[in-house]
């Protein structure tokens, strides 16, 4: 058996050294930190690597770029104009989810009889069951990004529906079989459903759904393309 | 300048101010919500930013402006594409960083200035004392000599004080890749370095 010696402090210093920049820069977790300052109280050669480092670290964060500065404000005016021209897709959502609350807000809280807090609870109401479909609608779209292989999307919701709480199952399937709708989502908290109907006769399969004496509520909520 | 661990953080020089993360995230929810003053905010902070990891990576001025836009761009129109998992600053730095990549693929030119290891400096004789202009200007080019992936570990850990972690997410590579290109880096810069800054490294 021969008496090979393993250097393990070899591998300690390595180790530490290897961290050094990033103990020097504050940005090792506690442990790590731990390790490093253990061994550096009893290691006289990685103190003097830490002294090097600092050095190292102190030089190459003052040393200016080697092009000179670039001009923010020159930067700015070449991408300013996509920027109004462009509203990011969330927010192109948001606002017009927003934008489709309001309007049923204002149509519900105008048509309704009665003065004062009931219109303005009612029409409320109504628009939170919106705001509440809207949102899973939102969510219900599909991804940006596809896979190779991966499965056809599903059409997108282009109606939300609303029916009475009572309706029975039986009901709501020959509704949706009459006007040739597609399940999407739903229900919702709010028992709204997010449906897809053909595009072309959206506007008759809405008129139909609202004389429905089970509907509650038939809106068209409409997709977009992705940027 | 250096900091030892657990040292103040404010005080930082030019570029490397920012605003704390909680700021950051706040503007990009602003940004999420179409808000182009906050989208430009975010712009002014990052540029200076951007523009020096982006020029250390590609050493070309018009691909940097380009790739820069590019990144930022990007960050307007998909600023739901950030999950919080990480800081905002790595998903924007790893933004540009696969940018980056795939601009310097185009270019049928090597952006690595290999010379740069035994070019003379310029200004620097034998028996010139080292000025701070000097000593950065040597810096620079010993960077300048270091392949792109180990100088581009080398500014984000110093210069934009990246962690290792963060860093291996920008670069999407192992964070052992990562340790392996530092120890790399400082051992090629004391190697160009020899005999004018190498007693410090």
């Amino acid at each position: 058996m021969t008496g090979r010696i393993i250097p393990l402090n070899v591998d300690r210093h390595r180790e530490v050294q290897t961290l050094l920049p990033w103990y020097v820069m504050a940005k090792l977790g506690d442990a790590e930190r731990a390790q490093v300052e253990t061994h550096l109280m009893e290691c006289a050669d990685c103190q003097a690597k830490l002294r090097s480092e600092r050095r190292l670290a102190a030089e190459i964060s003052d040393t200016p770029m080697a092009a000179g500065a670039f001009d923010v404000q020159h930067g700015w005016d070449q991408i300013s104009r996509q920027v109004m021209e462009q509203t990011p897709r969330r927010s192109r959502e948001a606002a017009r989810i927003a934008a489709f609350i309001r309007d049923r807000f204002e149509e519900v809280r105008s048509g309704l009889g009665g003065t004062g807090w009931l219109r303005w609870a009612v029409a409320a109401q109504f628009c939170l069951i919106l705001a509440l479909g809207a949102q899973d609608w939102r969510k219900a779209q599909p991804a940006a990004y596809k896979a190779l292989g991966s499965a056809p999307p599903a059409a997108a919701a282009n109606v939300v529906v609303v029916f009475r709480p009572e309706t029975p199952e039986k009901d709501l399937r020959g509704i949706l079989r009459s006007n040739n709708a597609r399940l999407v989502g739903g229900p919702t908290a709010a028992d709204a459903y997010l449906l897809h109907v053909p595009q072309a006769g959206r506007t008759a399969t809405l008129v139909r759904l609202r004389k429905q004496a089970q509907v509650v509520l038939a809106e068209p909520v409409d997709s977009e393309t992705n940027p | 300048m250096v900091r030892s661990q657990g040292a103040a953080r404010s005080g930082e020089v030019g570029v490397k101010a920012s605003p704390d993360q909680d700021d950051e995230a706040r503007l990009l929810r602003r940004v999420a919500a179409g808000d182009r003053r906050a989208f430009e905010s975010l712009y002014r902070l990052y540029h200076p930013r951007l523009t020096r990891f982006l020029f250390n990576m590609l050493r070309k001025p018009e691909l940097v402006e380009e790739v820069l836009n590019d990144t930022l761009i990007a960050v307007w129109r998909r600023p739901d594409s950030y999950n919080g998992s990480s800081k905002l600053s790595t998903w924007i730095f790893a933004i540009a960083f696969r940018k980056a990549l795939r601009a310097r693929s185009r270019v049928d030119e090597p952006l690595e200035d290999k010379d740069a290891e035994s070019r003379p400096s310029d200004e620097a004789g034998p028996e010139q004392q080292l000025g701070r202009r000097q000593t950065h200007e040597m810096l620079l080019k010993a960077l300048e000599g270091l392949s792109s992936d180990h100088r581009t570990v080398v500014d984000l850990t110093y210069f934009h004080e990246f962690g290792y972690r963060e860093i291996a997410e920008i670069m999407d590579c192992p964070v052992d890749t990562v340790k392996t290109r530092m120890f790399h880096a400082r051992r090629n810069l004391k190697t160009m370095l020899a005999g004018n800054l190498a007693d410090w490294l």
